[in-house]
């Protein structure tokens, strides 16, 4: 880190073409889903007060900006998992006897898990 | 060569990145949709969230989710070509997520 080297790209890059655009949405992705933690622990915040206070809290939650917001961080946060599931071969190769566990095998093995690990959570709350 | 944290601050990012990619969906599914719609009652969130695995399950989330985003945060900011003052970043950004680390154990065990 010793020699600093003049940026080369202009400070719009990220715009110029689809697959850099894909990739900043990415890298938004997080924000989103740090946005909505921080609305689901508020929630459970209301939770622990009472019921009085959850149903305040469900209103906020009926209000059209608010589904809004719902609906946008839904659609980071699946851009996340699929990206995410697609790049593990990059981040973990597993050594079957003389073979690596192919590449679709291990994003296959991840995206059941997702579909596993949602029905699950989804189920907790509905039960 | 430097000892660095970057292991520690990348190990954490990638698995906040698994578990936001695991449950941050369903989780959305539930809390943004099904619950405004009524298809959840008071007493059955109260029964999970009270619970104490899902109190620490709830610390843990947001943990590795803050953690996750940070680290992606603080990335991309220097990808957008902000070089500068990144110790004043980082420590801007991190610290933002252990700040909401700190405010959501208070709200889970206090």
């Amino acid at each position: 880190m010793s020699k600093q080297y003049p940026r080369q790209h202009s400070s719009t890059w990220y715009l110029a073409r689809w697959p850099y655009r894909l990739f900043m949405l990415r890298e938004l992705s997080a924000v989103f889903m740090a946005v909505y933690v921080v609305l689901m622990v508020i929630m459970v915040s209301r939770i622990y007060e009472g019921q009085d206070a959850y149903e305040d809290y469900r209103d906020f939650l009926k209000s059209p900006f608010v589904i809004v917001f719902h609906l946008i961080a839904l659609a980071f946060a699946l851009l996340h998992s699929i990206t995410w599931f697609q790049a593990v071969p990059r981040a973990i190769r597993i050594r079957r006897g003389e073979e690596f566990v192919p590449p679709q095998a291990l994003i296959g093995t991840h995206i059941l898990a997702w579909f596993g690990i949602s029905v699950v959570i989804i189920g907790i709350f509905l039960i | 060569m430097r000892a660095s944290n970057e292991p520690f601050f990348w190990s954490m990012f990638s698995a906040g990145g698994m578990v936001a990619a695991m449950v941050i969906p369903a989780l959305i599914i539930v809390t943004g949709f099904l619950l405004p719609a009524g298809a959840i009652g008071f007493d059955r969130l109260n029964t999970v969230l009270t619970n104490p695995i899902g109190r620490f399950v709830v610390l843990g989330i947001t943990f590795l989710v803050f953690a996750h985003a940070a680290h992606r945060l603080r990335h991309t900011m220097i990808d957008l070509g902000v070089t500068q003052f990144r110790l004043q970043i980082a420590v801007a950004i991190y610290g933002l997520a252990l700040g909401g680390v700190i405010w959501t154990a208070i709200v889970v065990f206090a």
